[in-house]
């Protein structure tokens, strides 16, 4: 029971690390992007086979790379393959589209990414996949298999607080208002200065790199990655713990995904099977998971933890004290 | 010395519509100029095509002495020529306060490096821009507004947010597509006297708009536009009588005023 909580737990907390990340372009940019899960897969794919030895070890299986290198150098360079995929699809994507045009385009550029993985399998092993991934960390702390996961869950949750943390700070920050206003009126941003094009893609481009982050984190919880690990739909559950949570709220989608994926997916497990129908559970999740949805958009449409509101605090002078009128007390003749 | 902005032969079609041709005139620093004509003249296309919005076929934008024609809006602005819009633009879902120091130079301060590592002296750089701002809103009446979302505004407090922002932008050249839509006459006067505020503080102005007895009042000099382009420029009360644009436009309305 213990080993099947700290499972769940782990599970519950990468993917917040993967909300976060799809909130930077959802919540705060306010781009559809539906590619969010492929990002989450390069990720993945990148930490495998830089983190796994060389494919000849291991046949039938093929795939590039193979360089055994530790855990901390495959996840940064998930980190850079998440950003690098998103500069190049974003610099195609958000230069001139914008919401069921941009939809589409990151739609098909999910799909193109599971069909050319899932075809050529001499990139990432195809249907076969990669497997047999390593216990990051382990070879230096030598855990045994019962104490380990625990310690992979501070790890990651570790990794969740560090993300949190800066995305807070970045939230507040000129830059988060900024992406804030182009997602309010692009339009307004750009007759104040704006440059509208390069503001989304560096919040598209960070959205990649969090979604890599997390793909290294989950492809060494899982042990094992292929094409069927990952699908477009994925994302829609994604979309569903930032509506639940809160749109834009760095801790209600953090809420929002636990609610979804945790409380949702886990208790259904409890929903007595009925005989003869063994799609019962998952499909009476993915209702239940509906049905939340349409609760809180009916009850609560900004969510459980609706965006925060920025509170302009005086830190210098009271606002009776500051001298004079701005407006009319510069120009001499008034 | 010349002119802060400059229009020469400016030139837009969409399709076989000739929206703006010929279309040249000056708006001198430090001056309200009023761009009038019937519906169709292309006055909005031209405001779109000076700010950036729109990309001229042919013609010549100089401001403050560069080509800005055919940049796009964002460089525009940020060479000190800001717009406003015929319908209110302010971000809904941000604070009043926050609309405001988005209005500001910020210059280098938008970036994600610099969110990270220098967030002290970001806060301590806006706090100048937070004084200043909490000034304006009270001169407009808003400051008891400034933390709640810009979207729960009235009407006419939304135009009023739109002149502040410009106050806090502080740009040298403003352009106004039809300020007074959707406002109530009382609204209007304040609407008035913060525009020549705006020349008060050292700023110029060009604006559309359809109110004659508002541009009479606020524009000291005016172009009018019909069919495209420029058909006479001057102070209202002389074009009057100029024939052409009697013929034009002014006709039935001056009758009516």
């Amino acid at each position: 029971m213990t080993n099947y909580l700290v499972s769940i737990a782990t599970q519950g907390v990468i993917f917040a690390i993967f909300v976060l990340g799809l909130n930077v372009r959802w919540g705060w940019e306010g781009d559809l992007d539906i590619a969010y899960y492929g990002f989450i897969a390069i990720g993945a794919y990148i930490d495998a086979v830089i983190t796994l030895p060389p494919a000849s070890q291991r046949p039938p299986t093929e795939y590039i790379l193979g360089l055994q290198w530790p855990f901390v150098v495959g996840a940064l360079a998930a980190v850079l393959a998440g950003a690098v995929l998103s500069l190049l699809v974003g610099a195609l994507a958000l230069r001139k589209l914008r919401g069921d045009y941009f939809a589409i385009t990151t739609l098909a550029t999910a799909l193109i990414m599971q069909a050319v993985i899932s075809n050529d399998a001499r990139i990432f092993a195809g249907y076969n996949g990669l497997y047999g991934l390593s216990q990051p960390f382990n070879s230096l702390l030598r855990l045994d298999a019962h104490v380990y996961p625990v310690f992979y869950l501070a790890f990651c949750l570790a990794v969740l607080i560090a993300v949190y943390l800066f995305l807070e700070r970045l939230f507040w920050s000129p830059f988060g208002r900024a992406l804030r206003s182009v997602r309010e009126d692009e339009t307004a941003a750009a007759a104040f200065g704006r440059n509208v094009y390069a503001l989304k893609l560096t919040g598209y481009v960070l959205g990649g790199a969090i979604a890599g982050l997390g793909g290294a984190l989950f492809v060494h919880f899982l042990g094992a990655f292929n094409v069927s690990a990952w699908a477009p739909v994925e994302t829609l559950l994604l979309y569903a713990a930032i509506f639940v949570g809160g749109t834009g709220n760095n801790r209600g989608v953090i809420l929002g995904i636990f609610l979804v994926l945790v409380f949702f997916q886990e208790v259904t497990r409890f929903l007595p099977e009925i005989p003869g129908h063994p799609d019962f559970g998952p499909a009476a999740r993915e209702i239940m998971i509906g049905i939340l949805i349409l609760v809180v958009l009916r009850w609560r449409p900004q969510g459980i933890l609706p965006e925060p509101r920025a509170r302009d605090r005086d830190r210098s002078l009271p606002v009776g004290a500051v001298a004079g009128s701005a407006v009319t007390g510069t120009g001499a003749g008034g | 010395m010349p002119a802060l902005l400059e229009v020469r032969d400016l030139r837009k079609s969409f399709g076989g519509v000739h929206a703006v041709r010929d279309c040249t005139f000056d708006v001198e620093a430090g001056s309200i100029t009023g761009l009038i004509g019937p519906n169709g003249a292309g006055k909005s296309t031209a405001i779109d095509l000076i700010s950036g919005f729109l990309e001229p076929d042919a013609g010549v934008i100089r401001f403050a002495g560069l080509d800005v024609g055919g940049w796009p809006a964002y460089r525009v602005a940020r060479q000190g020529l800001v717009r406003t819009f015929q319908a209110s633009r302010v971000w809904a879902g941000l604070t009043v306060m926050e609309n405001m120091l988005l209005a500001a130079p910020a210059a280098g301060r938008e970036t994600v490096w610099r969110a990270v590592w220098t967030a002290a002296q970001l806060r301590e750089a806006e706090d100048a821009d937070r004084i200043q701002a909490r000034a304006i809103l009270g001169d407009f009446g808003l400051l008891s507004l400034k933390d709640d979302p810009a979207g729960n505004l009235s009407g006419g407090q939304k135009r009023l947010l739109e002149i502040a922002r410009i106050f806090q932008a502080r740009p040298r050249m403003v352009l106004m597509d039809e300020p007074l839509t959707g406002v109530n006459p009382v609204l209007g006067v304040r609407i008035g006297d913060g525009i020549k505020n705006l020349v008060s503080a050292g700023m110029t102005v060009l604006m559309v708009e359809h109110n004659l007895p508002f541009v009479e009042r606020v524009c000291g000099t005016v172009v009018v536009m019909a069919l495209g382009r420029p058909i006479a420029h001057g102070p209202l009360d002389a074009l009057r009588s100029d024939p052409a644009v009697v013929d034009a436009y002014l006709g039935q309305v001056v009758a009516s005023v």
